[in-house]
């Protein structure tokens, strides 16, 4: 497992002051912090170019209920410069999830360098009003929007004041997002290597004074740091403040009211699909997605916390009809399969959820000599139901008919895959390839599959979009 | 080389639906185009405010 894959390699190298926090989740003692804290050593070292010597531990923070790690720089760094943090969500790290965990946070932006704007970063200190310096920003670009009108001057003010609100924007989100990635919440890596993107964008700008010459980088600074932060609000909703972690509290789970938005397309929509798929994503599907290459489902999976349901029905599997599966979850596809079963749930992760047993009804099982020979059961047949880890996501094989017997039994399943093979409490998004709908042959006895998730939705506040 | 025939079309960006045109070397500093930077800026602010409201009202520090 590497944090260095969680952080854009690109981190700019800084000359002033970098002080690295790990905090580690207070879950439990002991096992597990010193390797966190060694791995951010190395990233810092290997990352932002800055030594640090042995750590001072701990330094408490009761309020976060954390432990705090505080890495001083070495001398010849001091200065007034960027604070990062970088902190590992203990439970995650424990479930080997720890590279999903770490997150890290630029608080602070240098307050003096040269030809730089001096913006006062954000800081405890702002708090608890710390939406002041934005409100009076945009009051400022009004002012600046009734001065540069028609037939009037554009000054330099003008253009630093822009400048300065994106800063401010920056920085609000940069506070924000750390503060609620400390409670657990889930808010995804990219978000903050989006963040990491603004800021480099917003240093980019050189402060502009009267009797300057205007150039067109100016200009081009400021529109680039602003779809910027139009980007990063983009991520920063997507993830909605609600992602949240197991390692979140009673408190904040129920507070954290999801939305989870639930995407029914055509069977083969991939396409769609694929634009869909993110972090804490599902995907369930048949076998047999035409467009779908088994190499991009490695990808995924290696890349994103994304989790493919395979609804295993009775039909034969050839390579042919599979492809997305060849080599990933199964070697080659060849009948007969091992028939209906009832499956007894042996998978304690998947048994919580799910019971001692599931209904199969008449779907069939794929022999085990057909899987991938690492993947494991779930279910304790010899040819049982199983799933596979991949580096960051799973694909799962689920009874095709079994698993949405009910709305109770599809949640039931969307639980369990969360729980066991996600690492949330909910999903982000559920994406439907769907194929069971009203009409269909009378042998699929449960009620509509999309009738189902809609039941389900309403039932749990999510959010159901039908791109059929 | 010689220049292309047809009118090359200006990078832009897109912001909150507001259309941002590059600058360019030559090119005469337009105030409009300005307030469209400053419309743009407000209404980005002003969604990632929004944001930061729901964020601070998650973490108890609502107002």
């Amino acid at each position: 497992m590497s944090f260095t894959s969680t952080l854009p390699a690109n981190l700019p190298k800084y000359s002033y002051a970098v002080v690295a926090v790990v905090i580690v989740t207070a879950v439990d003692s002991g096992k597990g912090v010193d390797v966190v804290v060694d791995r951010a050593l190395q990233l810092f070292e290997s990352g932002a170019g800055v030594e640090v010597p042995t750590p001072v531990l701990p330094a408490a923070d009761s309020a976060a209920g954390a432990e705090v790690y505080r890495l001083a720089p070495r001398a010849r760094d001091s200065g007034v410069g960027r604070e990062a943090v970088v902190f590992a969500s203990r439970g995650f790290y424990d479930r080997g999830l720890g590279s999903d965990a770490v997150r890290y946070r630029l608080l602070r932006r240098p307050e003096r360098g040269v030809g730089r704007d001096v913006v006062a970063p954000y800081t405890a200190e702002v708090l608890p009003e710390p939406f002041k310096p934005v409100q009076q920003c945009a009051e400022a670009l009004d002012r600046v929007f009734r001065e540069a009108g028609a037939g009037s001057y554009v000054f330099a003010e003008h253009f630093n004041a822009v400048h300065k609100c994106i800063v401010y924007g920056i920085s609000a989100a940069s506070f924000y997002a750390g503060r609620l990635a400390e409670k657990g919440v889930f808010l995804g890596v990219d978000t903050f290597e989006k963040l990491a993107e603004c800021w480099r964008a917003a240093e980019a700008w050189r402060r502009l004074s009267a009797g300057d010459i205007l150039m067109p980088e100016h200009r081009n600074t400021l529109i680039d740091a602003l779809k910027c932060l139009e980007d990063l609000y983009g991520k920063l909703l997507a993830y909605r403040l609600l992602r949240v972690s197991d390692t979140a509290t009673g408190g904040e789970a129920a507070k954290a009211v999801t939305a989870t938005e639930v995407y029914l397309l055509k069977m083969d929509d991939w396409d769609t699909a694929k634009q869909l798929v993110d972090d804490n994503s599902i995907v369930f599907c048949r076998h047999g997605i035409p467009t779908l290459a088994s190499s991009e489902v490695m990808q995924l999976v290696t890349e994103k916390r994304v989790v493919f349901v395979i609804e295993v029905d009775t039909e034969p599997y050839y390579p042919r009809d599979a492809p997305a599966w060849y080599n990933v979850f199964y070697t080659v596809l060849a009948p007969p399969s091992c028939g209906n079963e009832i499956g007894n749930v042996t998978d304690p992760c998947f048994a919580k959820w799910l019971g001692t047993s599931v209904p199969a009804l008449w779907d069939y099982n794929i022999s085990l000599e057909y899987k991938v020979s690492d993947a494991r059961n779930w279910t304790g047949d010899s040819c049982g139901w199983g799933y596979k880890r991949y580096a960051r996501g799973a694909i799962v094989e689920v009874p095709c008919d079994g698993f949405w017997k009910s709305a109770d039994w599809l949640g039931r399943y969307v639980d369990a895959i969360s729980s066991c093979l996600l690492g949330t409490a909910t999903p982000y998004r559920i994406i439907y390839l769907g194929h069971y709908t009203s009409g269909m042959p009378e042998w699929h006895e449960c009620h509509p599959l999309d009738a189902c998730w809609y039941t389900l939705a309403k039932s749990r506040g999510w959010k159901v979009v039908d791109l059929r | 080389m010689s220049s292309a025939p047809y009118a090359v079309p200006r990078p832009k960006a897109v912001v909150c639906d507001i259309e941002l045109l590059y600058a360019s070397y030559g090119d005469v500093v337009d105030p409009e185009d300005h307030r469209k930077l400053c419309s743009a800026a407000k209404c980005v602010l002003g969604r990632v405010l929004e944001w930061c409201e729901g964020a601070a009202e998650f973490l108890g520090w609502g107002r």
